[in-house]
């Protein structure tokens, strides 16, 4: 097995699987990557048994054949060679060379029989999307996910088929328990039923489609969700489990209808964080006609305070947030300004954008 | 300086129960074992922990007493009062226990820090009736060293020149922070007394040893590198509970109640001290000591029973065995969090919460007002089936049986009651 490839080419394909490749320690082949040569083209997989990754790049002069070898010791490699061709073969025993300008490496590699087999992909009823909106939708939502490993069906995001005046849209939602991100974009989709997808086999997806890619195509394959691109295929396992009825956390009758400029609002919030960050983050809202007191502090701490602009006619509330969790909303949507949903100091509120557009966030006050 | 009492809880019953001084005294009746033996005792080679039947083998003429940490608790606090006479700087190490900060204390008493110490030693003696063993030097762990280097009623005093002189026999697990896991380390590098390990070069002991242990290197040699922490603890890691049963039971039943009131006493210190866990330990250990222990996440940081006891059931069902017989239950409250500023969830019911909130609150104003357990949860009930054993076998401690006028099972004076025979 031979091939040539540019250096460029090659780096870039190999730096976005590292972070599969290296992911886990205890499975010594999951550090390898394999390579597959046929048809003036080269496939490299990674995959850490959750997220597999397809990369596919044009080569020269390609002999068919197959190989296995460290992901890291490849990519440090031909991050140093000169900016030049690069020409890999497969020697005996698993070994392969790597020669560029006068520049040779030896490096020994694993029978690619060991590397695991990449998941079926072929099949099943698919859709296509513009990659542009699918990472709009990964972007407003994955922040809104639970890192924690226990609760692991809130450590998934959760996309499913909704109909609204008889069209359809594709929905994604996340939610660690404290605050829920959705959005929805009207696609034709085919699922039939909702899936769960980890943070993380999201978060791989978000790197190949940030990389000039046009649309996406989407389908299912038994336990898989396959994203393919024209360069890239990304198939992540879904997770198992039922997704909690977020349906029934969002508030219907918040009555008080605040706009706030958001540029402001994130001003006052990072300003009020540098004090709030050292007690649990908590910020206390005092909310009078057209105008909102943003104050937080303690004893040990000390305090802050500030009034900004609202625009608000309904009686005077008083509520607290986590800095952090309007924050983590705020500067992932984009509109000049957005409404806040209350009720009453302990039930939840929702904040939207004022354009219409189809996104909703629910957040919990806290107790302070 | 560091004080340890002798004995302290043997030593107790010997000052209430003045016809025991001079006997072989043990506590710890209710365990069956061994929980303090008088120096009488020790004498005879009773040691902690040894089992009550052996005890009687060994030293027939033992008075075995069951524990009334009430008492005891009480004589702890005068002694820590004592020594705050001397100086404001006293950390409550233990129940028995304290480091004292005398620096700079020469003038005001005209006179050298041993005489100091001494005056210590003596108040101590003659106002409670204990004995203590003082250990005096540069640093709290060369203290330390000190106060055990002569027991009972010690007094020892290390100057920098003569530090070599104690740590030269000393073998290194026996200072104060190094445990069975350093020493086997240490020992891999020749080192197997504290001498040897204090004279190891600096760049050795950065290399080899964490921070804690680069601490202790420094006290060695001298250099006091921890202060007397006069705060008392306002902040903790986790909080647990647990009590020891006898007769040990396979009472499933009786055996959760034990963890029932084990988990309402870490919800009260928790709530005391306002803090909130987020993760639950139970555990149960067998009669023959074998421990099993699981370990649960919560859904909310909470410091209230009645959210708790999901989990705890939960535990309970996961760990017990009706085959086998169980002599402890526990419960750690741990992933602490400040109980003060709550994120609710989205799935929680926050009208049910706040409820319940206003409900411990009351529990807690009832307990202030009557005595702790003053309204319990019905789960912790069959533990006083329990106290009724007690009091057939006698392992009731003597401060619970005699009561003075007004006072009741859950509130008595905080007064040691002296028991003078005539």
């Amino acid at each position: 097995m031979k091939f040539i490839i540019e250096k460029g080419v090659f780096q870039q394909s190999l730096g976005k699987i590292q972070g599969i490749a290296e992911r886990r320690s205890t499975i010594p082949i999951l550090s390898n990557i394999l390579i597959t040569g046929e048809k003036e083209k080269i496939n490299i997989v990674a995959t850490d048994l959750e997220i597999g990754v397809m990369e596919i790049t044009d080569a020269k002069s390609v002999d068919k054949g197959t190989f296995c070898v460290s992901a890291r010791k490849l990519y440090d490699i031909v991050r140093e060679l000169p900016e030049e061709k690069i020409e890999i073969e497969r020697a005996d025993n698993f070994w392969i060379s790597i020669k560029a300008g006068k520049t040779v490496f030896n490096l020994p590699g694993v029978d690619p029989k060991e590397f695991p087999a990449f998941p079926a992909i072929d099949g099943g009823s698919s859709f296509t999307v513009s990659a542009s909106s699918l990472l709009e939708m990964i972007e407003k939502t994955v922040f809104a996910a639970s890192s924690e490993e226990s609760r692991f069906n809130l450590n998934g995001i959760y996309m499913e088929k909704v109909s609204k005046d008889k069209r359809d849209y594709f929905r994604m939602v996340a939610t660690d328990g404290h605050r829920l991100s959705l959005i929805d974009k009207e696609q034709n989709i085919s699922f039939d039923k909702g899936i769960i997808l980890s943070r993380r086999g999201l978060t791989e997806l978000k790197k190949v489609l940030g990389d000039g890619e046009t649309e996406v195509t989407i389908s299912l394959k038994g336990n898989n969700c396959i994203f393919k691109t024209e360069k890239t295929i990304v198939v992540v396992r879904l997770l198992e489990g039922e997704y909690p009825d977020y349906q029934q956390v969002i508030p219907k009758a918040n009555d008080k209808h605040i706009v706030i400029n958001r540029k402001e609002f994130i001003g006052a919030l990072r300003r009020a964080q540098v004090i709030a960050s050292e007690k649990g983050e908590g910020v206390r809202f005092s909310i009078r006609k057209a105008a909102m007191e943003i104050k937080t502090g303690g004893p040990d701490v000390g305090n802050v305070q500030e009034e900004i602009k609202i625009e608000y006619q309904g009686d005077p509330l008083e509520v607290s947030f986590n800095a952090r969790y309007l924050l983590d909303v705020l500067t992932n949507i984009e509109p000049e300004k957005i409404i806040m949903e209350l009720k009453e100091e302990l039930s939840s509120g929702i904040i939207r954008p004022q354009d219409g557009e189809a996104f909703l966030y629910v957040i919990m006050p806290m107790r302070l | 300086m560091h004080l340890d009492a002798d004995a302290f809880f043997a030593s107790c019953e010997q000052a209430i129960h003045p016809e025991l001084r001079g006997k072989p005294v043990i506590t710890g009746k209710e365990r069956g074992i061994v929980a303090a033996a008088s120096y009488e005792a020790k004498a005879r080679g009773v040691t902690r922990g040894t089992r009550l039947f052996e005890v009687k083998k060994i030293c027939p003429e033992a008075v075995i007493l069951p524990s009334d940490y009430e008492t005891y608790s009480l004589f702890s606090v005068r002694m820590f009062a004592i020594l705050r006479r001397f100086s404001p700087d006293v950390e409550e190490y233990s129940i028995d226990e304290a480091f004292v900060d005398l620096t700079g204390l020469r003038r005001s008493f005209h006179g050298p820090y041993g005489m100091i110490a001494r005056q210590i030693q003596e108040a101590i003696e003659k106002e409670l009736g204990i004995t203590v063993s003082v250990g005096m030097s540069l640093s709290k762990v060369l203290a330390k060293i000190a106060s055990r280097h002569h027991k009972p009623h010690g007094f020892t005093l290390i100057p920098g020149r003569e530090i070599r002189r104690y740590l030269e026999e000393l073998p290194l697990g026996k200072v104060w922070g190094i445990g069975p896991n350093t020493t086997a380390f240490l020992r891999k590098f020749g080192i197997r007394t504290a001498l040897e390990f204090a004279l190891r070069e600096e760049s050795f002991i950065k290399k080899h040893l964490a921070k804690p242990f680069q601490e202790i290197w420094h006290e060695l040699n001298g250099r006091s590198i921890s202060p007397v922490c006069p705060e008392a603890k306002g902040s903790y890691q986790s909080i647990s509970k647990a009590k020891t049963f006898t007769p040990p039971s396979s009472d499933a039943q009786f055996v959760f109640a034990q963890l029932s009131k084990n988990l309402e006493a870490a919800c009260i210190k928790a709530r005391r001290y306002h803090l909130a866990a987020t993760r639950l330990i139970v555990f149960l250990r067998q009669q023959d000591f074998r421990d099993q222990g699981i370990e649960l996440k919560l859904s909310r940081p909470t410091a209230y029973p009645a959210e708790l006891f999901k989990a705890l059931t939960e535990g309970f069902h996961e760990l017990f065995r009706p085959a086998a017989r169980y002599r402890q239950t526990g419960v750690v409250l741990t992933g602490l969090v400040p109980a003060t500023d709550i994120q609710y969830t989205l799935f929680d019911d926050i009208a049910r919460i706040e409820k319940m909130a206003r409900i411990y609150q009351a529990v807690d104003l009832l307990s202030e007002r009557f005595g702790k357990y003053a309204v319990h949860h019905g789960s912790s009930l069959p533990t006083k089936i329990q106290a009724r054993h007690e009091g057939e076998r006698g392992d009731a401690p003597q401060r619970t049986s005699k009561l003075f006028k007004g006072e009741n099972n859950r509130q008595r004076l905080g007064l040691p009651l002296l028991h003078i025979k005539v």
